[in-house]
């Protein structure tokens, strides 16, 4: 099961977001399984099954309320201890470095 | 230097643990598609426990099923014949390797990383449009040479350990120079052992270079998952290093920034779900 998950209004949902759990209707049938990535057509027919809120995921990276930024970089630091930070032949080793930070990052104030 | 030549590689896959016969049958024939689907569902459902984990993994929402399938039978016609062969390799395949042979190799930590590779590289091939049945099995066994070193030589992979805590190098260096060998090696001879088709067993021999002339799109997809779940500090090992990513096998791939994105986050909820499933009890 998704580790963590927040609930959020239908107009704050945005597509490509997960939906963390079951989705059953009115009649306890299901619409959508646990970990269905939602697009705007999905999003747009849900009104019409009385739904206004949903369950979505939080990527781990972002479950804790506030992601310890240093402690990011300095893990990173340590996973990556082998890259050549000028080695050419390392461009897309760094690259996929760059990468993770971004993503462990994101939605933390810079 | 404590060399393992090939003719003790060899032998010691004599003893390895074999797969139940269904499973042997499913890998053997994984790039065939005219297979008695009916028989072989009939045959692994004389499997409880193989049974059931197969379908709680084909429940689980990594596979986006709308309804529960309760019979093998019922998972081929939903999820297709390829993704329920898959399902039931890593059902079997997961439990099939004995625990603790070795000081210091943390079986769990393997089978994490090996999961998390699985579904990266199917993610990937996705992305790529390319199979994802073969790319989930050929990340899955990928590092299966670890296994096959780990259980017939035991005493010498815990000198490897040791080279490598040392040395702060990456397995594959110090089984290089402890053994003389390594897990692409041992890894290549299993698959020749168990008439892996060519398909998976590429990726198992050439992970770490897929650079090399006729290593396949797959051993570039499995190099780059790899790559990934390392650098994603999957794991959960203490002292995780990243390896060299390969420019060929990344520029293959030709991910653009928000695709990675995409993947890194996709891999990490897949593992936290089909972890749980495959390694339970």
């Amino acid at each position: 099961m998704v580790s963590s998950h927040r609930y959020l209004q239908l107009d704050q949902v945005e597509p490509g977001m997960t939906l963390a759990d079951e989705l059953l209707d009115g009649q306890g049938k299901v619409l959508l399984p646990a970990g269905a990535v939602l697009t705007e057509s999905i999003l747009a027919r849900l009104p019409s099954h009385g739904i206004d809120a949903l369950p979505i995921a939080v990527p781990p990276a972002q479950a804790e309320a506030s992601v310890d930024r240093d402690a990011v970089l300095a893990r990173l630091a340590h996973v990556f201890r082998g890259v050549d930070p000028h080695d050419p032949a390392q461009a897309s080793t760094r690259l996929l470095r760059r990468l993770v930070q971004e993503y462990r990052l994101e939605g933390t104030t810079q | 230097m404590i060399a393992i030549p090939l003719e003790r590689l060899t032998a010691s896959l004599e003893d390895l643990p074999s797969l139940p016969a269904v499973v042997m049958e499913l890998l053997n024939s994984i790039d065939q598609e005219d297979v008695d689907i009916a028989v072989l569902a009939k045959k692994v459902s004389h499997d409880q426990a193989l049974t059931a984990k197969t379908l709680r993994l084909a429940n689980s929402s990594a596979f986006g099923l709308q309804t529960k399938v309760t019979t093998i039978q019922q998972a081929i016609t939903f999820l297709g014949f390829q993704a329920t062969r898959n399902l039931i390799t890593a059902a079997a395949i997961t439990g099939c390797f004995a625990e603790n042979t070795c000081r210091g190799f943390d079986h769990k930590a393997f089978w994490r990383h090996s999961i998390a590779t699985a579904a990266c590289a199917r993610i990937l091939a996705r992305h790529k449009r390319l199979n994802q049945d073969f790319a989930f099995t050929a990340g899955l066994l990928h590092d299966i040479g670890r296994l096959v070193l780990v259980s017939g030589f035991p005493g010498h992979y815990e000198q490897v350990l040791a080279h490598r805590a040392q040395e702060d190098c990456s397995v594959l260096e110090a089984e290089r120079a402890v053994l003389g060998t390594d897990h692409m090696a041992a890894g290549a001879a299993l698959a020749g052992h168990w008439n892996f088709p060519e398909t998976i067993r590429l990726p198992i021999a050439l992970h770490h270079e897929p650079e090399t002339k006729g290593a396949g799109f797959l051993s570039a997809i499995v190099h780059v998952a790899d790559a990934m779940v390392h650098a994603l500090d999957i794991a959960g090992e203490k002292d995780e290093k990243a390896p060299a990513v390969s420019p060929v096998a990344w520029a293959a791939l030709a991910l653009n920034e928000e695709t990675c994105l995409h993947v890194f986050r996709e891999t990490e909820l897949q593992f936290a779900e089909i972890s749980e499933l495959l390694l339970m009890g």
